[in-house]
């Protein structure tokens, strides 16, 4: 039996342990840096109190016990000290400074004794207790324990390094296609044609993530023009040039012609977070550039006839401009609006460099069609967007030189899907064919523009003559035809062609410079939902590029930046019905075929087995039956021919016997 | 070692194959798949490509979840039989590997039978091979944690059902710690954050960015709890 002093001292070990941790405890999250007169006062009550409740309680002499346990215990102490030893008071006590390697090891090293000590201390007592009533019990179960549980501990504290180290030395690596591409076209043209020299400064720590993702795009700029240079900086190394360009932090791009005139494109330095931004990065650095580079110019929108992105944020897509005025803020092109008290009804500013129609939908007044007339005529440039919504049509196409036919343009073959019934085939495609400077890009990609609801445009010969001429350079293909009905079906009478949708025409004035208009014959061309189509987005960013040339020295730079990288994917009704079948049913029924195989396979070979354990029971048996048959039959055999022997013997020696007597008789 | 384990493997791999439960499950995690792929990750309206294979790689990490948890009832060893696994000469070291082995090779089987899944995205978008690949290893090691987990509890408990609700009752327990992060303050809002297999470990290797802290979680963590899972088995088995 095991004395009693061990006994209670065991017990006071636990109880010391118990109060150092509700001390430790205290220290660290309740008092927060106490004194050192307050820490000890602590510790000692309430230890001395816990030691003198533990020494009572065991004065039981009938528990068994082993040295496993009060070693444990003082690992745990240990532990705890180290704790202490890790806080406020405890590193005021050491001279150690916050943040010292000796303050970090500290901490560690504490958790570490703690999780190896408390774990390995639980599992022997788990084993000590289960012992407890048996005196025969082997204590060695105890020490076995009490090694597993601190094994066990060992073991987390060593994966919770592992995993910490991991994520101090984390390498991140971007595969997937959301990541920072070549400069778009818009970009690379406008510093190619950078006269100045232009400073771009990447405020980041050396082999930081997101630096090495943003880097190859800024030394693809430097490359497109030697006036361009590149430098990374770190901002706590650079304070006179952050504390000048307000530039906040790490993380920030710094883009400057000189002195005075920088702009700065936040990135961010966690990956996870600018990965959105590094989507964007192209059109933001346009953005950056064009307000260092360009000045500001004005697009007048009309507005008052119900025209496209007057509907609010909660529009549909095809009703709302965001896209459209955001790719002109890009270009450092301010958006101002142009209704009846601003001109629209009486004369329209030489000065204005563009006025923009998008889609409206009540017909402009006659004073306004003359205003827009005379404002082409005086060198004035306009961009407008309408189809048959606009009703009724009045005076505006003609104004512009062209008109309107009437009837939906509709194709069976060349659409696009999108609520996968005959809606969709007002949804077409025209492709360019001619090397207007309009419709030039897409001739070079080779790239379709998509129309929804739109309506064919034919020049009005009186408005074409000696000062005006007019283009028609994007056709649909042969199959449209004009759905004059409204049944989405083509009739006798529909006949199918290629139709124009696009018009352009220029003005010679007696002015500087020439009128230029763009008409489309589609009120929605330039709204959200058309501008997810890069074909539509070059062609919108195009034609305002060319109308907006000439108006002041330098030219103006409108387009699609690389900033969709992410192909949406498009919904097709036939495809979409036949993979959702063939996925979900078709793709899973062969391994259901596979289980009921194999499943009546395994039956089958069961049943076989039976049948022939049956068959070879029932052969046993006819063979047993045999083999006992003839047996019997043998011995039957047997036992008659011995009788007949026996008796055929006896009646031949009685016979014989009889003869012999005779004989002897005889004799 | 290296023979008897091999002979696990093989027997329980058979044991999955065998049944036709094991082919039932599968064509079920590819149905399911398929069905949330087409209805809830493809949507109705234009998502980018990413997106939709980010959406459909977070509800198959739930669903490999799903299937760990199913595969745990396998896992657990029948305490009618104690008297023969007690007596087998077997180390516990490969009696559970040889079983987790098993099941994780039946778990990656299903889950690679559902590539063919995200390459349909290449007929109407597009996406980086690497970026599923990556996403696909997130599923794979978010298996391996799950049935690690389920080769612990299995251990721990004596009836197949037991052992599928702890596990299911634990991953529910990480996963849901993600959003009680949010109503704690640091450093515990971090560590319940990286805990979470599927919702915060996951979510790198989901957007195609491959993370070694994400990985290391994962293999550390499994191997962690498959040691707990030998201790509890070694310990059960000697009781």
């Amino acid at each position: 039996m095991i004395p009693r002093s061990h006994e209670a001292q065991q017990r006071m070990a636990a109880g010391i342990s118990v109060a150092a941790v509700a001390v430790a405890a205290l220290a660290t999250y309740g008092l927060q840096a106490p004194t050192l007169a307050r820490f000890a006062g602590w510790t000692v009550g309430v230890s001395a109190g816990a030691a003198w409740l533990a020494w009572w309680k065991a004065r039981r002499p009938d528990r068994p016990t082993t040295a496993t346990m009060p070693a444990l215990q003082l690992v745990v102490v240990a532990g705890l000290l180290a704790h202490a030893a890790s806080t406020d008071a405890g590193l005021d006590l050491l001279g150690v400074a916050p943040g010292h390697w000796l303050d970090r090891t500290l901490g560690f090293v504490a958790a570490a004794v703690l999780v190896v000590g408390s774990l390995g201390l639980v599992a022997a007592a788990r084993a000590w207790y289960s012992i407890a009533h048996s005196p025969e019990a082997p204590l060695e179960r105890v020490r076995y324990a009490g090694l597993r549980g601190g094994a066990a501990g060992l073991n987390l504290v060593a994966a919770c390094a592992l995993v910490a180290a991991a994520g101090l030395r984390d390498v991140k690596i971007d595969v997937s296609l959301l990541k920072v591409t070549e400069p778009s076209e818009t970009t690379a043209r406008l510093v190619a044609d950078l006269p100045d020299d232009l400073d771009i400064r990447l405020f980041y720590p050396s082999r930081q993530d997101v630096y090495e993702r943003v880097r190859p795009y800024f030394d693809r700029l430097a490359d497109l023009n030697p006036r361009v240079h590149v430098e990374r900086l770190e901002h706590a190394l650079s304070p006179e040039l952050t504390r000048q360009h307000r530039v906040p932090s790490d993380g920030y791009v710094l883009l400057s012609l000189d002195e005075d005139r920088a702009e700065q494109v936040e990135v961010g330095l966690d990956l996870a977070i600018a990965r959105s931004r590094l989507r964007t990065l192209d059109g933001r650095v346009l953005e950056a550039l064009s307000r260092l580079t360009q000045r500001t110019r004005e697009v007048h929108l009309t507005t008052g006839h119900g025209e496209r992105g007057q509907g609010g944020a909660e529009a549909a897509s095809e009703e709302r401009i965001d896209t459209f005025v955001r790719t002109l803020r890009r270009s450092h092109v301010a958006v101002r609006s142009l209704g009846l008290g601003r001109g629209l009804g009486s004369e329209i500013a030489p000065a204005v460099p563009l006025v923009v129609i998008l889609g409206p939908r009540h017909a402009f007044s006659e004073e306004e069609c003359s205003a827009v007339e005379r404002y082409v005529a005086s060198g004035g440039r306009v961009f407008a967007a309408f189809d048959e919504e606009m009703s009724p049509v009045g005076c505006l196409p003609a104004a512009l030189g062209v008109g309107l036919v009437p009837g939906v343009l509709a194709s069976e073959r060349n659409h696009v899907s999108r609520s996968h019934d005959a809606a969709d085939r007002v949804r077409i495609l025209a492709k360019a064919a001619s090397d207007h400077p309009v419709v030039a890009p897409l001739r070079r990609q080779r790239s379709a523009v998509l129309f929804d609801r739109a309506n064919e445009l034919r020049p009005l010969e009186a408005a074409v003559g000696a000062t005006r001429r007019l283009v028609f350079p994007l056709r649909t293909e042969a199959d449209t035809w004009h759905d004059l009905n409204g049944d989405l079906e083509r009739g006798p009478d529909e006949a199918a062609a290629a139709a124009t949708v696009l018009a352009v025409g220029t003005e010679r004035t007696s002015g500087r410079r020439d009128g230029r208009i763009v008409v489309v014959g589609d009120g929605s061309i330039a709204s959200d939902g058309s501008l997810t189509t890069r074909a539509n987005f070059e062609l919108v960013g195009a034609s305002l590029q060319w109308l907006l040339e000439g108006h002041g020295n330098d030219r103006v730079i409108v387009g699609v930046t690389t900033s969709e990288e992410d192909r949406p994917v498009e919904h097709s009704p036939e495809g979409e019905r036949l993979f959702f079948w063939a996925t979900s049913f078709g793709g899973p029924l062969p391994l259901l075929l596979i289980g009921l195989w194999r499943s009546r396979r395994r039956r089958r070979a069961r049943t076989l087995r039976k049948a022939g354990r049956s068959d070879t029971a029932a052969e046993t048996a006819a063979e047993t039956a045999a083999e006992t048959a003839a047996e019997t039959a043998a011995e039957t055999a047997a036992e008659t021919a011995a009788e007949t022997a026996a008796e055929t013997a006896a009646e031949t020696a009685a016979v014989s016997g009889d003869v012999v007597s005779d004989s002897r008789e005889e004799e | 070692m290296n023979a008897r384990f091999g002979a696990i493997v093989r027997r329980e791999v058979g044991a999955y194959a065998r049944t036709p439960m094991g082919w039932l499950v599968a064509a079920l995690v590819l149905s399911l798949d398929a069905l949330q792929l087409n209805g809830v990750a493809m949507g109705s309206e234009r998502r980018p490509s990413s997106w939709v294979l980010e959406i459909f790689l977070l509800n198959a990490s739930f669903l490999t979840e799903a299937l760990a948890v199913l595969l745990t009832m396998r896992l657990q060893l029948d305490e009618r039989e104690a008297p023969l696994w007690r007596s087998l000469p077997l180390g516990d070291v490969e009696l559970v590997l040889g079983r987790f082995t098993a099941a994780m090779l039946w778990l990656g089987g299903i889950t690679l039978a559902t590539l063919y899944l995200p390459a349909l995205i290449f007929v109407n978008g597009h996406v980086s091979l690497a970026h599923i690949a990556t996403g696909y290893a997130s599923i794979l090691l978010v298996g391996a944690l799950g049935l690690a987990i389920g080769s612990w509890m299995a251990a721990l408990t004596r009836r197949p059902l037991t052992a599928a609700l702890a596990t299911a009752g634990v991953l529910a327990m990480l996963e849901l710690g993600y959003y009680v992060a949010t109503t704690t303050s640091p450093p515990w809002r971090g560590l319940l954050r990286d805990l979470a297999p599927v919702w915060g470990r996951g979510q790198n290797l989901r957007r195609g960015i491959f993370s070694l802290a994400d990985v290391a979680y994962y293999l550390v963590c499994t191997t962690l709890v498959l040691s707990f899972a030998v201790r509890a088995f070694a310990s059960r088995r000697r009781s």
